[in-house]
């Protein structure tokens, strides 16, 4: 017998307050044996989860226009100005978007006809211009560039660049992005909005309609200031809740959906740029959860949400949110302007640099606990990332946040203290910190044992009188690898040591009189030797990974740890342009030297990649050198961790 | 914006001139029916009707195809004009708008229905095709669903349904809701998420 719709209902509201974790639990309880029931609960549940994240009904608004009865006329093939329309691709409030062919210039060109009231006034359409030209002065990536605005029989245009891809709208509704997506549309999008603020353009109407998704990564931030034109002017002498209604009943200002306005727009009051921030708060909120954090069914609902309520935390519809990100979302939608980021360029700087920091602690997982798999990333480039970083933990070894060692300290496991250069030449510093490099990223290679990344032994600098015991302890290890390097023209005297920190018992030591051009094979035989007193079994394709010389030139080599040394002396978030670019420099010059220097290759298209999403070089051109970087990396060694990594990286 | 739609200023649409004697005849009907005249409703509806779709031609007229026109403006702006505004009251508006909603049903209903004929017809020419065109085979489709499965749901519950057609079709906020049914917010709220979430359900097995 069917269930009573009565007995249904009330099923369906009492797992609605229920806690998401508790609600199978809930329903086997409540629903017993009674499988209709819970059949039916659960595809309502399902459609109620659907049903919340559409805030626009359609259906009211085809309605108004059936009554409205209006000719649906059609530009296709006609000319305005010197564009052909070709083909319709969209529709917004702001108008009709055609693909349109320019006559003069031979190229295809989005063409936006304004719909007749917006292109009447002509005070609104000229300030429009100016931010128009003045926005599109800036020619930055992250902005579609607008070509002209003109006018052609009274009908008033916009031809910009044609740009390929999806709307973020549309990449939402295929579901949802992973939380280092998010960020890294909304530190595109941010981008953007600093540029155009600058310009003091302020964009007015961010939301997913107007980010457009290119398929090279690229974001593109459409419609500037566009918004503008559209807006009514608010007497200052309408009263707050009165300036409300007038939005709310304005239905040329509520163009589509209200649920990206800030809480000035909502009133009716006056906006500055802090009301894009709002926006892309409220956009990255939604690319995060999935959902609107002022959620409403009507767009009355949704304001009186904007101006009374405020969002659940993120935490709430997902698990391991990053503190930072809460804190930047909520920072973002604070109803006060002045409690908000006050710039663009505020927000772009915490967004790094959370970015930075879950890219740090992906790695930092991965050299501290390297069998457990990543947290925070779920995506099939993620994932992948996060197994291949594996090797790269060694190669890249920054180390941010350090987990507090509870733990019992695993036996098979290391930590690969500085070298210290008995050189007489004390600028072959760095020779010695080549050695260490080697060493460490050849035991990190062995699956067994536990390393210690190269950022948290730094701190340990050679010469200084060691308590390794004390060491030990901190790094949370039970063994420590001491050495010295003595390089004289072309000998090198090198003594490696390795001791039980806990007894201070020295279990293994060796010393090397050899030919510089022998200093890979001593590498690779001290690392052997190590991971062989541990007891760590190596597999045969660990055995090749360490053996393999990293590269045949030693020249190459030094130049390769001197831009590594100088990408480790300084955290990432303080890494200079001026550093970054030295890196890049040694980098190829070690390249040149050895066409086949596969670690240098990874190392540069990482160079590459922080030089492009830190913003110091945010162009084409720098995104194409560390394509570049990773193509040749990745046909050196298809089957290499370090350069899926870095092409994923590059992928974002 | 132009003009049209946007005088949500009660002070102005007071003094819209030759609807004065409309609004007296609309707020009494208002008053009528809240007391339980149902055949004040009758006399209601083709007042309201009209208004919006006058409205809405005049709005219409010189936009740009799929300019999207907002329910809730045009019941507003009819509502201020068609109801005496020098006594403005909450229960008046929410009425109003009752009404509007079942009104915008059936507009829309009736206009699925002749495009369905339409197509079945085989698009003879002599049919005015303008207004056909105006909404596609999908959304035709989804009106008709709606529509059927809203009946399905008053049969069920009849108020949950009530509910649906005052915020779907109306745009009727809670509160408006619950002042119309005469039932609490709380209320309101409840008969809204369990009727949308089964109303998707059902268009989904249609579909």
């Amino acid at each position: 017998m069917a269930p009573a719709l009565q007995t249904i209902e009330e099923t369906f509201h009492a797992a609605l307050d229920c806690d998401p974790d508790q609600l199978n639990a809930f329903l086997d309880t409540r629903c017993g044996g009674d499988k209709a029931l819970r059949t039916k609960v659960e595809a309502l549940l399902a459609s109620h989860r659907k049903a919340e994240t559409s805030v626009e009904i359609s259906i009211s608004a085809v309605a108004a226009n059936i009554i409205g009865n209006r000719q649906p006329d059609s530009l296709i093939g006609e000319t305005i100005g010197h564009y052909r329309i070709l083909k319709r691709i969209g529709a917004g409030g702001m108008g009709e978007v055609y693909l349109a062919s320019d006559i003069n210039a031979g190229r295809t060109a989005a063409l936006k006809v304004l719909p007749a009231h917006l292109g009447s006034n002509m005070e609104r359409l000229r300030r429009f211009e100016q931010e128009a030209r003045a926005v599109a002065g800036l020619n930055h990536p992250n902005i579609m560039t607008i070509y002209e605005v003109g006018t052609d029989d009274s009908r008033r245009y916009i031809a910009s660049e044609l740009i390929e891809g999806e709307t973020l709208h549309e990449r939402l509704a295929r579901g949802g992005v992973e939380i280092r997506e998010a960020i890294e549309i909304a530190i595109q999008v941010a981008s953007a909005l600093a540029a155009a603020h600058s310009a003091g353009v302020v964009h007015r109407d961010i939301k997913p309609q107007n980010i457009m998704l290119r398929p090279d990564g690229y974001v593109k931030v459409l419609d500037f200031g566009i918004a503008k034109l559209a807006e009514r002017e608010v007497l200052p002498s309408v009263p707050e809740n009165e300036a409300l209604k007038l939005v709310e009943t304005n239905a040329g200002s509520i163009l589509g959906t209200v649920s990206y306005m800030s809480l000035e727009q909502a009133r009716g009051a006056h906006v500055d740029k802090r009301t894009d921030i709002w926006s892309l708060g409220v956009v990255l909120y939604e690319m995060i959860t999935g959902r609107a954090p002022f959620p409403g069914d009507i767009p009355g609902e949704v304001m009186s949400s904007i101006v009374e309520k405020e969002p659940l935390p993120l935490g709430r519809y997902l698990e391991r949110v990053p503190p930072e990100l809460e804190q930047i979302v909520t920072k973002a939608l604070q109803k006060n302007p002045q409690e908000r980021f006050q710039s663009a360029n505020e927000l772009l700087a915490a967004l790094k640099h959370l970015l930075h920091k879950l890219e740090l602690a992906a790695e930092l997982d991965q050299s501290s606990a390297r069998d457990s798999s990543a947290r925070w990333i779920q995506s099939p480039i993620a994932a992948g990332v996060a197994v291949l970083a594996i090797a790269l933990a060694a190669l890249f070894p920054f180390y941010w946040l350090r987990k507090p060692r509870t733990a019992a300290i695993p036996e098979k496991s290391v930590a690969v203290l500085p070298f210290e250069n008995l050189s007489d030449d004390k600028t072959n510093s760095y020779f010695a910190d080549g050695m260490q490099d080697e060493i460490l990223s050849d035991l990190a290679k062995v699956g067994e044992l536990k390393v210690v990344s190269r950022t948290s032994v730094m701190q340990y600098k050679s010469g200084a009188a060691r308590n390794l015991r004390e060491i030990a302890h901190q790094l949370g290890v039970a063994h420590v690898v001491e050495g010295s390097v003595e390089r004289s023209g072309t000998h090198v005297h090198i003594n490696a040591q390795l001791i039980d920190a806990r007894s201070d018992h020295r279990v293994w030591g060796q010393t090397y009189d050899r030919e510089l051009s022998d200093i890979f094979a001593i590498q690779s035989e001290i690392a052997k030797s190590i991971a062989d007193q541990l007891q760590a079994k190596l597999s045969p394709d660990e055995k090749k990974a360490i053996e393999r010389p990293p590269t045949s030139d030693v020249t190459a080599f030094d130049l390769y740890t001197r831009a590594k040394n100088i990408q480790l002396a300084t955290t990432i978030r303080s890494t200079e342009k001026t550093d970054l670019l030295n890196v890049v420099d040694l980098l190829n010059q070690a390249v040149a030297r050895d066409a086949a220097f596969f670690d240098a290759y990874c190392q540069l298209a990482y160079a590459h990649d922080i030089l492009y999403f830190s913003g110091y070089d945010h162009t084409p051109a720098r995104l194409a050198l560390a394509e570049a970087a990773v193509h040749t990396a990745f046909r050196l060694r298809p089957e290499a961790g370090e350069a899926h990594l870095a092409r994923a990286r590059n992928l974002y | 914006m132009n003009g049209d739609l946007t005088s949500a200023n009660p002070a102005k649409a007071g003094r819209l001139s030759g609807e004065v004697g409309e609004a007296h005849q609309v707020t009494q009907l208002l008053a009528d029916w809240r007391q339980g005249e149902e055949a004040a409703l009758e006399k209601l509806t083709p007042l309201v009707y009209e208004e919006l779709r006058r409205l809405a031609h005049r709005y219409m007229a010189g936009q740009q195809p799929d300019h999207t026109l907002q329910t809730t403006a045009l019941v507003n702006e009819a509502y201020l004009r068609l109801v005496d505004q020098t006594k403005p009251s909450f229960a008046n508006r929410s009425h109003f708008f009752a009404v509007a909603a079942t009104a915008m049903r059936q507009i829309l209903v009736n206009h699925a229905k002749a495009q369905q004929r339409l197509k079945r017809g085989g698009g003879a020419s002599k049919v005015d095709l303008d207004t056909a065109a105006l909404i596609s085979p999908e959304q035709t489709k989804t009106v008709l669903d709606v529509d059927e499965a809203l009946e399905r749901l008053a049969e069920l519950d009849s108020r949950k349904a009530q509910v649906v057609e005052l915020k779907y079709f109306g745009g009727l906020n809670q509160d408006e809701i619950a002042e119309v049914l005469k039932i609490s917010i709380v209320t309101v709220r409840r008969d809204w998420l369990f009727a949308r979430a089964w109303l998707y359900t059902e268009l989904q097995n249609v579909a």
